[in-house]
């Protein structure tokens, strides 16, 4: 005797109505990988509704493809930290994913100030207003789309605190959709780059947290609606 | 239990989650009688209330089976169960919190949760458990599943989202303050 309630019936008979066999997730880093066929995707489809910038060539390729490439991959890094959250004892801790968030965002702000530093880019009056909200939608968009595949990775693990792995999927996914526009937009100047761009990264970090806590809210009205049910 | 005792017991315990995972109703039912004793007891440490335990308990295996496959036989499926209980009551915390129940039990009821072996050289059973209910959930969690539960820092540290370093930390601080509640009660 061991202290424990004997297996409910109601249990019992749910596994046997629903067991079948499955095959365990791969790792995060392996699911993860999905997004580099995203990634190829989405900078075609950029470049097909866009032109390239005209200061590509001032950028050279270190600071044109080589930031995609850096922001692409820290992007992804976090998204393989959001699939870890998601899964029951598999998660790195909140402290190496905040370490990680503030190095993805000090990544970003390193790049946007190289980029400025190797080209002046296109001169715009208000660097504050002028291409702003296009930026900040275009970056928005690809992003959703990113986020949309990772959402799909992350309910694939029925998780029962997904509102961090929301967070770092929506930062995650947010920076690899500025590494994907930074090969459209030619406007270098931080105070552009920083909020419109800097911006897109922060709302899709929370829509993806948002995300993550209706998921959450969902499961614990479904818990209590189960416990209400066996108490009768 | 000894270290090869434990390394059998785990690779019992991922030998049935595999073949849970593929299919075989025993396995579960296996699991749940070689799994729900000691969650109870983790449950029942945390919730202080046998009711509610149970109830999370439940919870609990309902969602092991739905996110077995989320589970790698290359790791721990204790640390794997617990981890999925520890979510479990966080979720019903935060439930009770938003419709503003609480049902913890006065130091008087508590149910009879196992106790850290090595405090009990400081005090009674009773006056163990009483100190550990004046532990903070956190801490608590760190000495059920090192002391009691025998879960390794690893393991405890897959289970509460930190590091093993953290844990061990954690774990470490708990006994500590948990002796200094002990003497403070038995200091004339």
């Amino acid at each position: 005797m061991n202290g424990a309630p004997p297996l409910p019936p109601e249990l019992r008979r749910l596994v046997r109505d629903e067991l079948r066999p499955v095959r365990p997730l791969a790792p995060p880093a392996r699911r993860a990988l999905v997004l580099l066929v995203w990634a190829p995707v989405a900078v075609a489809l950029v470049f097909a509704i866009a032109p390239a910038r005209p200061d590509a060539a001032d950028l050279g390729w270190l600071y044109s493809w080589g930031v995609v490439l850096a922001e692409l991959a820290a992007g992804a890094g976090l998204a393989t930290l959001a699939l870890g959250e998601a899964v029951p004892g598999r998660g790195a801790g909140r402290p190496a994913c905040l370490l990680a968030l503030a190095g993805a965002a000090t990544l970003f702000v390193v790049l946007a100030v190289l980029a400025r530093g190797a080209s002046a880019g296109v001169p715009v009056p208000n660097p504050l207003v002028s291409h702003g909200p296009a930026c900040f939608a275009l970056t928005g968009l690809i992003g959703l789309t990113a986020l949309a595949v990772v959402a799909a990775l992350i309910l694939k693990s029925m998780p029962l605190r997904a509102s961090f792995a929301g967070l770092l999927a929506g930062a995650g996914t947010g920076l690899m959709a500025e590494g994907v526009h930074h090969l459209d937009c030619p406007v270098t100047h931080l105070a552009h780059v920083l909020v419109w761009h800097g911006g897109a990264i922060v709302l899709l970090a929370l829509l993806g947290a948002g995300f993550g806590l209706a998921l959450e809210s969902l499961e614990r009205r479904r818990m209590v609606a189960r416990l209400a049910a066996r108490r009768g | 239990m000894d270290g090869s005792t434990r390394e059998d017991h785990a690779q019992a315990l991922a030998a049935l989650m595999v073949a849970y995972q593929g299919g075989d109703e025993m396995a579960f039912e296996r699991l749940y009688e070689a799994l729900s004793g000691p969650v109870s007891a983790f449950l029942r440490s945390l919730t202080r209330n046998v009711t509610r335990a149970d109830d999370l308990l439940q919870e609990t295996f309902f969602h092991v089976h739905r996110a077995r496959q989320t589970y790698d036989p290359n790791r721990s499926a204790r640390a794997w169960v617990y981890a999925i209980a520890h979510n479990v009551f966080l979720m019903s915390c935060r439930s009770e919190k938003r419709r503003g129940r609480h049902e913890e039990l006065a130091q008087d009821e508590l149910p009879d949760v196992p106790v850290p072996a090595e405090a009990e050289a400081y005090a009674t059973k009773d006056a163990v458990r009483k100190a550990l209910g004046r532990l903070s959930v956190d801490r608590r969690e760190a000495v059920i599943l090192h002391h009691v539960q025998g879960l390794s820092f690893q393991e405890v540290g897959a289970v509460l989202g930190i590091s093993t370093m953290a844990a061990k930390l954690r774990s470490h601080r708990a006994m500590g303050e948990l002796r200094g509640f002990l003497k403070e009660g038995t200091s004339p």
